[in-house]
């Protein structure tokens, strides 16, 4: 009898052994492959941040001493992030559906209290979201959209009422034209700069949030860049003229 | 390439044939020129390629009280013959003593290193020489991998595109999503088609599609660029498929299968937007309505500039 219950318990304990086996390799392998490759955003301490970097394609990698991971959120990739100026807030873009890319959603992390707040989705990823997201003071971010040809568009966003306004970026319509940029800001102002506009960054100096445009010529060589101070309501030109 | 008659001229008969021992192309033509005086003969055409040397193999014989010449043009510059001024132009050419000693059969070698680019070699005949082969050597060239609707993958260059490939990535990239009707993706496409077409614009389709800030999709940070690097980049379903309906249609655009539903527009804006200031004083001479992600009516303008 000993024997036989020996021989039962041996069986049981195999048995056993071969699910727990087969449930650990029924495991998705980009599941498996995420767990060891990347971070969760919630993961990174605010000091650390600095070490977030934009990969090719579109994503966003955490590379500190020897280690580099892809930055996830809910186990999906992130595809742009940048921290408030007052950095209590991160504001990141990733795709929820596995299925497509043009759905896109942006959440904001408050690290201090950390909540996760989806305040912006879209469908139409490839027309509404166009560029890397950038914050203009801790109430508003802003990133490039579609437009159509020779222009850009611009929106901001209201992160407390989650409400969306559109800025456009003119470029000249024919080859050869004077290397010129319109640009017609969210609050009905407009604007004309030497050079075209190759990139819109912004930065916080003294406390006071800027929007840098910077300009390039038909050849791409730097023409220098053109500031607007943002006070929430209004963009000023604050440029120094050459 | 296109033929452009003037005024009624015929293609009687072309033919395309794939070189596999590139570097070194080599044109077995054994062609007798018919007789006449002093006009172009072959002219080769190098697109987008190099040429490190090239060897002429011709024949020249004596006709009674003239001789059979030959010229070879390398991009406009005439090579010239220093061992015989009176022929200074014409590197191949008969002599009087061949009436006794019979034709001539030379074969040149000329090294050039030309620059990867458009490059002309021409040749010109004087009465009927007789040329036996041209052989072209691209040096240390390696052509590129032509991108394809199955492996669409951008080498580096667009301009190894094919007109269908760029044109489709363009469309791809300003146009994948469903919510685009077709009806706007034919009528973008046909925009940059009217730019080629147009003097204004430079000539190719990736050259019109490259300009910069003018098919947004192609700028270095756009979101869309690694979409018309490589369209199938994702590994989804949904792109692939949008793909392949994109590559049709650009197809099916530059054959003129599709007509222009916007009567010759060279630009557009989606009203999503304020309107570009370069829209601002014109009219648009075509409009599209779609339903947007917001599940409100969107407008695509179409202008003639």
């Amino acid at each position: 009898m000993r024997k036989k219950h020996f021989l039962v318990a041996c069986f049981i304990a195999v048995l056993a052994g071969f699910i727990a086996v087969n449930l650990l390799l029924s495991q998705s392998p980009y599941i498996e492959a995420l767990s060891d490759d990347t971070i969760d955003v919630s993961d990174i301490n605010i000091s650390d941040y600095l070490f977030i970097f934009k990969g090719e394609q579109n994503t966003v990698f955490f590379r500190k001493n020897t280690i580099e991971k892809q930055v996830v959120y809910d186990n999906k990739p992130l595809t742009s992030i940048a921290l408030s100026p007052s950095q209590m807030q991160v504001g990141f873009f990733y795709h929820p559906n596995d299925a497509t890319t043009e759905e896109a959603s942006l959440v904001i992390y408050n690290l201090y209290e950390n909540t996760f707040q989806k305040i912006y989705h879209t469908t139409f990823a490839s027309w509404d979201i166009r560029g890397a997201l950038y914050w203009l003071d801790d109430a508003h971010v802003f990133f490039k959209r579609h437009c159509g040809t020779s222009c850009h568009g611009l929106t901001l966003l209201n992160i407390k009422s989650k409400s969306t306004t559109h800025a456009v970026l003119s470029f000249p319509p024919l080859p050869d034209m004077q290397e010129k940029t319109h640009f017609k800001d969210w609050f009905g102002n407009e604007y004309e700069m030497e050079g075209l506009v190759d990139d819109v960054r912004s930065v916080t100096e003294n406390g006071l949030h800027y929007m840098v445009f910077m300009l390039k010529n038909y050849e791409g060589n730097s023409v220098g860049q053109k500031r607007f101070l943002f006070t929430g309501d209004a963009l000023e030109d604050v440029s120094i003229s050459p | 390439m296109k033929y452009i008659p003037k005024p009624s001229a015929t293609i009687e008969q072309y033919s395309i044939t794939l070189f596999h021992n590139v570097p070194n192309i080599t044109f077995d033509l054994n062609n007798q020129a018919e007789d006449g005086d002093r006009r172009p003969w072959y002219t080769f055409a190098l697109v987008n390629l190099p040429l490190h040397s090239l060897s002429v193999d011709a024949t020249v014989n004596w006709h009674w009280f003239d001789g059979d010449d030959v010229k070879l043009i390398i991009d406009g510059q005439i090579e010239e013959n220093f061992e015989n001024k009176r022929w200074k132009d014409w590197f191949w050419h008969a002599t009087v003593g061949q009436v006794f000693s019979g034709q001539k059969r030379e074969q040149q070698s000329f090294t050039k290193n030309l620059q990867k680019g458009i490059n002309y070699i021409e040749l010109w005949a004087d009465r009927m020489p007789i040329l036996h082969s041209v052989t072209l050597n691209l040096g240390d060239f390696t052509p590129n991998r032509i991108p394809s609707v199955d492996d669409p993958e951008w080498t580096g260059d667009f301009g190894d595109d094919t007109d269908q490939i760029i044109l489709a990535r363009a469309l791809f990239g300003e146009a994948r999503n469903t919510l685009v009707p077709d009806e706007a993706r034919i009528a973008i496409g046909w925009v940059i088609r009217n730019r080629v077409e147009d003097s204004r614009w430079p000539d190719k389709y990736y050259q019109v599609i490259t300009t910069p800030e003018h098919v947004s999709s192609f700028n270095e940070g756009d979101e869309n660029r690694p979409y018309v690097e490589d369209p199938l980049q994702t590994h989804k379903d949904i792109d692939q498929e949008a793909w392949i309906h994109t590559c049709d249609i650009a197809g099916k655009i530059i054959n003129s299968k599709l007509s222009d539903p916007t009567k010759g527009a060279n630009h557009y804006y989606d009203d999503s937007i304020n309107t570009p200031g370069w829209a601002r004083n014109e009219k648009p001479i075509f409009k599209i309505t779609y339903i947007n992600a917001s599940q409100t009516e969107s407008t695509i303008y179409f202008y003639r500039l």
